[in-house]
């Protein structure tokens, strides 16, 4: 290595020391953001939904009551006929209790019934029993303060008191008393709802805010850093945009004015150079004067050079998340919205034709992803990622003008096309610009936006769909597309280039992986070990117990629809939550493969927990702990696995092409989701709700016990060292 | 206009929050109409099924539907005696109606809705819709042979249950308004106390640069920056040297003109 290479590397490294200081800064201040976002939007919706219920419950008591006294008169009007005009003593009636029954069976928000004659003795009751009706009764005549009333709370529920027409035996009381537990019920069901949709906020906010704070603070300032850095090496030849008015962008018009100031002396200087040597006779004097000069330019440099762009695979974050959630928000009612326009006069039968479009457009996404992937090799991220939005946009309008099915299947593909395009155009962003120590978490931006997307969507387009139907719904996809598509222009700017390194120009990667692509794929150990062990099994998982068994057993045990969605976004939160911790232990210790094994474990184990349910756990539990395990054990895999994929892909870069890798990739991992629900029936079939919980674990576990096996037998070919890697 | 870093993250919470608060209170008004229809349809539908009973009493009897006594005035009393409830209707199997409070529907035939609906909840004991205008609750008519025959439509008025819900959602959108401000500013505040460090430094370093600029070594903004900043330090020595080399190369070369004139 040469002294000036020897300097470089050193220079680089300190550079790369203070940078990751002002990381470690950044990120305090990211996470004081985030609490105060965390604080304002708590106690901002708090304070709507306590005042939202609150006012529901006080205009929903008085219902009660009306529907109280509807019942109280009725009942007390025959009692009184036949008291009065029958002249049958309130005593000797008949029936009364079976009667009473009767009306509680067809009016259950009715809690009891009750006749008390005029010397309060209780005669007939029914709903509760009669000590707690004279419970009931000591605490309304113990109650003072409801002595006036019509109706006295008791407990839960209201007691309506009315008269019945004794004739000389006096007058007898029908007591109604109606439960407010229903009401409870759908209140508690909008404060779950609410809190979801809390939840939902917070994940929101927290990709805007980390968009903010990257585009905004955390790049600016790192700029700011590295020129700091170099100017202290005597270079002052690049200045930084300047993008914004707010305290950063003060501070960097600041720095680009002293730079410029700089620059101007010296170019002052060059002048007097110029003129002075010109101004000499003699050539000695001159060339002295020339001496001077280079002096000056060997210690420092001066002349305008580059414009100092940091891109960051974090860039992607934000439009890759609106674009998943432009999606995902048609998910809620996509087979409602389907079945509308499904025809009846057909040979197929309904379901068929319902889940036609929706298997369809995850045939064209698998489809256009390694297609996609040669795409971006060829004409790079930026093009392909915007075709894509393209594409999505115009199947999203599509759905909105649709007259029938075949247009609406139509549209569903060009959308599909559109997605796998954006899918593998993003990931192939995240792995040009990772930084070798930091892949995983690199990675984890991309699983943290498409998770974050999945989440958020369909509850969000079930309630749109809901208040404005299903075809704005896709109108408001389309919208987002575009919001995305302008993200990625203004972001990715003009800085996004195809790689151009001569190597590569001379041996162009295929525009589709070919027979001996697919070969030499196939016998990287490394490759098939992470797809077959690791990669198929978790989309396995996703598809055939999150999206199959888990629905189908919740149901089974008597949860209804909102309760098992509430369920089933504890996978993503999950995930979501343990992300970051995941990557960023598989980057300080670059064991990707010890995480992929440990997640699966951990997925595999929360699994194995259902044999325990009915003894130390109820079953709705052991299915919560084994969802829950699941997204913890997918935060901990998912990003390692795309690290390991990665690497394979820097590996054949220049013969294969990186995203053409990612691309095969990602088509084989999806056998997954269709193996997923049939080995899921097979598995219920044969060993039911519980047997086939514990099997998905098993199978989990003697999986990636084989990938630590096929990983321990070669150890000599370290995984993480041998790769050329193109951002060191 | 120029918007502070503590404004712009306001903005953005702010307007985060109030698109979360706008779904909340869409979707709690959604939930909050159907507890609220809810309520009211079991309510008519007790009063219908009263009223089922009692026209099944007289069919056991033997009367036939279009042959029953004392219904009108019993529907009259029902009308007089909740407000809400704006007409009784009795159709018979074919829709047609036969008994009404308002008698000038009686031989019109009935909405093709209803017809359904009573059809399909024929097991039921009721059946149920909402109209633009009201809402309706029936309850299905049988014989002693347990032959439909047809059945009892209540209407009541939707307006005490587009008015609840019109008064909630004025109350929650100056709610939302007043909490939206108020977390606005509770934004504002903390990111300015969140932020006052690193504010404080930028304001500094800015300072620090005009020191740089203004050829002043001495400045006490620099002297600032420079403790803070070990490579703010590096960077403001070196441009210093720059400029001393710069200016020292700028004297040789005079020197050497001097000396060739």
């Amino acid at each position: 290595m040469t002294a000036r290479a020897k300097a470089s590397s050193v220079g680089k490294r300190a550079s790369q020391s203070i940078v990751d200081v002002f990381r470690r800064e950044q990120r305090s201040l990211l996470i004081r953001l985030v609490l105060l976002a965390v604080l304002v939007l708590v106690l901002g919706q708090s304070a709507v939904s306590w005042f939202a219920l609150d006012g529901f419950d006080q205009e929903l008591e008085p219902q009660l009551h009306q529907k109280a006294t509807v019942v109280g008169n009725a009942l007390a009007e025959q009692f009184s006929y036949a008291t009065e005009e029958l002249e049958i003593p309130v005593q000797d009636l008949v029936g009364v209790e079976e009667y009473f029954e009767s009306v509680l069976l067809a009016n259950d928000d009715i809690k009891y019934l009750s006749l008390i004659d005029a010397s309060g003795k209780l005669l007939f009751v029914s709903g509760i029993s009669r000590n707690e009706m004279n419970g009931i009764m000591r605490a309304i005549v113990s109650d003072e303060s409801q002595a006036d009333s019509f109706a006295s709370a008791v407990g839960d529920h209201f007691d309506s008191a009315f008269e019945v027409s004794g004739g000389d035996g006096g007058n007898s009381e029908l007591h109604v008393g109606v439960s407010s537990e229903r009401v409870r019920s759908h209140l508690r069901e909008i404060f779950l709802e609410v809190i979801t949709i809390v939840v939902i906020c917070w994940l929101v906010t927290f990709e805007f805010l980390l968009f903010f704070i990257v585009a905004r603070v955390e790049k600016p300032m790192e700029t700011i850093w590295r020129i700091m850095s170099e100017g202290a090496r005597g270079k002052f030849s690049s200045w930084l945009p300047v993008r914004t008015s707010d305290e950063i962008g003060q501070l960097i018009t600041s720095f680009n004015r002293t730079l410029y100031d700089l620059r101007h002396r010296y170019s002052d200087f060059v002048f007097d150079v110029k003129e002075t040597q010109d101004a000499q006779i003699d050539s000695t004097i001159s060339e002295k004067i020339g001496e001077v000069h280079h002096n000056v330019k060997q210690r420092f440099q001066f002349e305008l050079g580059r414009v100092v762009q940091i891109e960051a695979a974090d860039r992607i974050r934000v439009p890759l998340f609106l674009f998943i959630f432009s999606e995902e928000l048609t998910r809620s009612f996509l087979p409602l919205y389907v079945q509308k326009y499904a025809p009846t006069d057909l040979m197929l039968s309904a379901e068929l034709l319902i889940g036609l479009p929706i298997t369809l457009f995850m045939v064209a996404a698998m489809i256009a992803t390694p297609l996609g992937g040669g795409f971006v090799d060829r004409v790079g991220v930026k093009k392909v990622f915007l075709t894509g939005i393209v594409m999505a946009f115009i199947g999203f309008v599509g759905n909105f003008y649709t007259q029938g099915y075949t247009d609406l299947v139509l549209f569903r593909v060009l959308t599909g096309i559109g997605y796998g395009l954006v899918f593998i155009a993003s990931e192939s962003w995240v792995s040009q610009n990772a930084r070798r120590h930091s892949r995983a978490s690199a990675t984890g931006v991309f699983v943290a936006a498409v998770f974050a997307g999945i989440i958020c969507g369909p509850p969000i387009g079930g309630i749109l769909a809901d208040r404005f139907g299903f075809e704005a719904t896709f109108l408001f996809s389309a919208s987002l597309a575009v919001i995305s598509g302008l993200i990625i222009f203004q972001v990715f700017g003009q800085s996004e280039k195809v790689e151009e390194d001569s190597d590569q120009k001379q041996t162009r990667p295929a525009l589709i992986l070919g027979f001996k692509g697919w070969l030499t794929l196939m016998k990287d150990l490394r490759f098939v070990s992470v797809l077959i062990f690791a990669a198929i099994p978790g989309k396995m998982m996703v598809a055939g117990f999150v999206a199959y068994l888990v629905p189908l057993y919740l149901n089974d045990l008597g949860h209804n629809e909102p309760s098992i969605g509430r369920i089933l976004m504890l996978y993503g939160i999950a995930t979501l939550l343990c992300l970051t911790i995941g990557a960023r232990f598989a980057d300080r210790t670059e064991k990707y493969g010890t995480m992929v094994s440990l997640g699966t474990i951990v997925a595999g184990l929360g699994c194995l927990a259902a044999l325990f349910s009915n003894v130390y756990v109820d079953p709705t539990t052991a299915v919560v702990l084994a969802i829950a395990s699941l997204g913890v054990g997918h935060a901990l895999t998912l990003t390692s696995q795309n690290s390991i994929i990665q690497q394979v892909a820097e590996r054949y870069r220049y013969t294969l092409g990186r995203a053409s890798v990612i691309g095969a990739y990602r088509l084989c991992e999806r056998f997954g989701m269709v193996a997923g629900p049939l080995i899921a029936v097979a598995l219920i079939s044969g060993f039911g709700y519980v047997g086939a919980i514990v099997g998905f674990g098993v199978i989990l576990i003697g999986l990636i016990s084989l990938f630590v096996v096929t990983n321990l037998t070669k150890t000599n070919t370290p995984m993480e060292t041998e790769v050329g890697l193109a951002n060191e | 206009m120029k918007l502070g870093f503590a404004y712009r993250i306001a903005l953005m919470l702010a307007l985060t929050l109030v698109a979360g608060t706008a779904m909340t209170t869409v979707l709690s008004l959604h939930k909050f109409e159907r507890i609220l229809a809810d309520l009211l349809t079991s309510r008519f539908e007790f009063v219908a099924n009263n009223l089922r009973l009692d026209i099944e009493t007289q069919m056991d009897l033997g009367l036939t539907l279009a042959n029953l006594e004392d219904i009108n005035e019993e529907m009259e009393n029902l009308l007089l005696e909740d407000e809400q409830i704006l007409s009784i209707e009795i159709f018979d199997e074919s829709g047609t109606v036969i008994f009404s409070t308002d008698p000038s529907f009686i031989g019109d035939l009935v909405a093709e809705d209803w017809i359904f609906l009573w059809q399909v909840n024929h097991n039921k004991s009721s059946w149920s819709l909402l109209e633009k205008d009201a809402g309706v609750v029936g309850a299905g008519l049988q014989n002693n042979l347990n032959q439909d025959v047809g059945s009892i439509a209540l209407r009541y008025s939707r307006e005490f249950l587009d008015q609840s819900v019109n008064q909630q959602f004025e109350r929650l959108l100056f709610l939302v308004g007043v909490v939206a401000v108020a977390m606005a500013a509770l934004s504002v505040l903390g990111c300015a106390l969140l932020l006052r460090g690193h504010f404080k430094d930028w304001a500094n370093m800015r300072e620090a640069l005009v020191d740089i600029n203004s050829h002043n070594p001495d400045g006490p903004s620099l002297a600032e920056a420079n403790s803070r900043h070990p490579e703010f330090e590096e960077f403001s020595t070196s441009v210093f040297e720059a400029l001393d080399e710069l200016e020292s190369a700028t004297s040789k070369i005079r020197k050497l003109d001097e000396e060739a004139v």
